[in-house]
């Protein structure tokens, strides 16, 4: 049996200020294959682009910690790896792409210099010839005349700036791209662009991706497993096939897909999940969901439930605790 | 036939920027009934939200009418534009820059009935305010709080409860609910469409959001470029899109169900071209599948295919 490309086990993260506890990420168990799209879903705060900065061993400095837990990721324990392993891997094995490409890239240097800078850290071309060269192909791969290379981020429009985002973490073909939320700040129809680009490229380069989002449907459409998220916790995980269909599913995914106004049905009113998210710093007990469940019993409020499987389905609520919930 | 309460012939609205003239709004000619909803969408820069604002002369119109109750409100003098706004209100997009940081939840709910002075005396006040909270579901201990301590769905209400604090007729709505989660998306979308209920509310709905949209709208014009290139009732729109664009719109939204995951989706090449000073003929013509050398140079006029279905495209000519 071969190793997964990424295991994460048990991470829990924390951010500590002077006058604040945060509890972002709290006991995360996931994997991703060579090749697989992952689908990270849930609200604002729910801990998935904590989870992300994790991997790559970003989070904010003296800030944020990884209290627990371990991420290995194609061999390497991540979280006992030094900075200059981690300089070595981001980049090469695991790349990411940010939200907003307006303000992740570098308004002084032309786009070309940019992608060039990937290419020269991780010394993959002796010459400057081969690196030009390298820079041609990638933009040509996204759509991108290479003639703009020596253009300035501003003159591009938000879907060329998403693409040479992309462009840039693809240079050296990562094992794993994580993409935050790439296609949130564009329109319908760029975004389409995008994410056709995006499964175009995937299945070229073989490379695996997490897919941090809110919109279940770029999930439907992109992804082969879907993991959601609430108060830092995977509340439900299985294939697309398992969370998008069957009738077992964790009252919050429930309410998720309620949430969403249909395209096809004709509904006079929404089914909203009541109340909001609840604060980071002050975690209910018990299942996280609880103040918020339409079907909260007594042993909901009291002990966190323990995962119910079937078949790689995997489901983080009393209900489903053998024959539903206990006295 | 009614006169519809709020209605628009030939509005355009051309900025001036430093490359010639913007067309920001290119003559726009819709109409609401009373009661109804009209929803606006497209794409970002088409022009929606520059519209809701002409409407409202919270822009000057360069030409055209904004007819209120069949009066021309772009004729009116301040004074009685003063009297009209009363009447019309707007919830902005981003309930983070819409509200002012140094005045309370009260101060804030409470502050055009003080311009207004509808209501005088501040028990009295205070009591519109508290029943203005209730409506859209603010606890009453959020009374003396600071936005800044709420969420954004919480004070997305607040943004709602000052609308509501003038009893208008006419609300535009620009984007309410895009910077909110779902979850929350959903809850402010429901209170928007008791509120009509009770209170007979006319709304303008301007979103890119489709199946906002399409949940929320009696009627959608769907924009592209300052120009209303389709406008049909709700269920209308998504049955039977005519449009080359709205149909490369619906058909760019990811759909959340496994059927449509395998479905050819018609992805339009290219991007939205520039505003300024643009090229006769059909405005979409640079990124239509369709386009023939006609659509570059013949003038567009919007067509009845079916009843209360128009559409500008030389398809249908």
């Amino acid at each position: 049996m071969g190793e997964h490309l990424l295991e994460i086990k048990d991470l829990y993260v924390e951010y500590v200020t002077d006058d604040a506890h945060v509890y972002a990420v709290n006991g995360i168990d996931l994997f991703l294959d060579r090749g697989e799209t992952l689908g990270l879903v849930g609200e604002t705060g729910a801990g998935k682009t904590t989870t992300a900065l994790s991997i790559l061993k970003l989070l904010p400095e003296k800030v944020g910690r990884i209290a627990k837990g371990s991420i290995l990721l194609a061999g390497t324990d991540v979280t006992a790896a030094s900075e200059a392993e981690m300089r070595l891997l981001r980049g090469e094995t695991v790349s990411m792409i940010f939200q907003d490409p307006m303000t992740s890239l570098n308004p002084v240097l032309t786009v070309g210099d940019q992608i060039a800078e990937v290419l020269q850290l991780h010394k993959k071309y002796k010459d400057k010839a081969g690196v030009e060269a390298r820079v041609d192909e990638i933009l040509k791969m996204v759509g991108l005349p290479p003639e703009r290379k020596q253009d300035f981020p501003h003159q591009f429009s938000g879907g060329m700036k998403q693409r040479i985002v992309i462009a840039i973490a693809l240079a050296c073909e990562p094992l794993l791209l994580l993409a935050d939320e790439p296609t949130t700040a564009l329109d319908v129809t760029i975004q389409a662009q995008v994410l056709a680009l995006m499964n175009e490229l995937k299945q070229d380069l073989d490379t695996a991706m997490i897919l941090i989002t809110h919109d279940l449907g770029v999930v439907a459409q992109t992804c082969d497993r879907v993991a959601v998220v609430y108060a830092g916790e995977i509340i439900e995980t299985g294939t697309v096939e398992q969370i998008f269909s069957g009738d077992r599913h964790h009252p919050y995914t429930v309410g998720l897909f309620q949430s969403i106004p249909d395209l096809k049905k004709k509904t006079r009113r929404l089914h909203p999940i009541d109340g909001l998210m609840p604060d980071p710093t002050d975690l209910p007990s018990g299942c996280k969901f609880h103040t918020r469940c339409p079907k909260c019993a007594q042993v909901c409020m009291e002990r966190r439930p323990k995962p119910w499987e079937e078949d790689g389905h995997i489901i983080r609520c009393h209900l489903f605790a053998k024959g539903g919930p206990e006295a | 036939m009614s006169v519809p309460l709020i209605e628009t012939r030939d509005l355009k609205k051309y900025f001036d920027v430093a490359g010639g003239k913007l067309h920001a709004v290119d003559g726009v000619s819709l109409s609401i009934e009373r009661g109804r909803t009209l929803g606006v969408v497209g794409e970002s820069g088409c022009g929606k939200s520059t519209f809701g604002r002409v409407v409202l002369r919270l822009l000057d119109a360069t030409s055209g009418q904004v007819l209120y109750n069949g009066e021309d409100i772009l004729k009116y003098s301040n004074d009685q534009m003063m009297k009209m706004r009363q009447k019309m209100q707007i919830i902005f997009q981003d309930p983070y820059a819409s509200l002012n940081p140094r005045m309370t939840v009260s101060e804030i709910i409470a502050e055009p009935i003080r311009v207004r002075r509808t209501i005088v005396g501040n028990s009295a006040i205070m009591d519109k305010v508290d029943e203005l909270m209730q409506i859209v579901g603010l606890a009453d201990r959020f009374v003396n709080t600071y936005p800044h301590e709420l969420d954004g769905g919480r004070r997305q209400r607040i943004g709602i409860a000052r609308a509501l604090a003038l009893d208008p007729e006419f609300i535009v709505c620009d984007e309410p609910v895009s910077a909110l989660d779902v979850s929350i998306q959903a809850q402010v979308l429901n209170l928007l469409m008791d509120l009509q209920e009770e209170r007979g509310l006319t709304y303008l709905f301007v979103t890119h959001n489709l199946s906002v949209v399409k949940h929320i709208s009696d009627e959608i014009a769907v924009m592209y470029l300052g120009q209303c290139v389709e406008r049909c009732p709700s269920d209308e729109l998504f049955e039977n899109p005519l449009h080359p664009y709205t149909r490369a719109l619906l058909s760019a939204i990811p759909e959340p169900t496994l059927e449509a995951r395998n479905k050819r989706q018609e992805i339009i090449r290219g991007e939205v071209t520039s505003p300024i000073d643009p090229k006769p003929g059909c405005r979409f013509a640079a990124r239509c599948p369709h386009a023939k050398p006609e659509c570059m140079t013949d003038s567009l006029r919007s067509q009845e295919i079916s009843p209360g279905h128009f559409v500008s495209c030389l398809l249908y000519r």
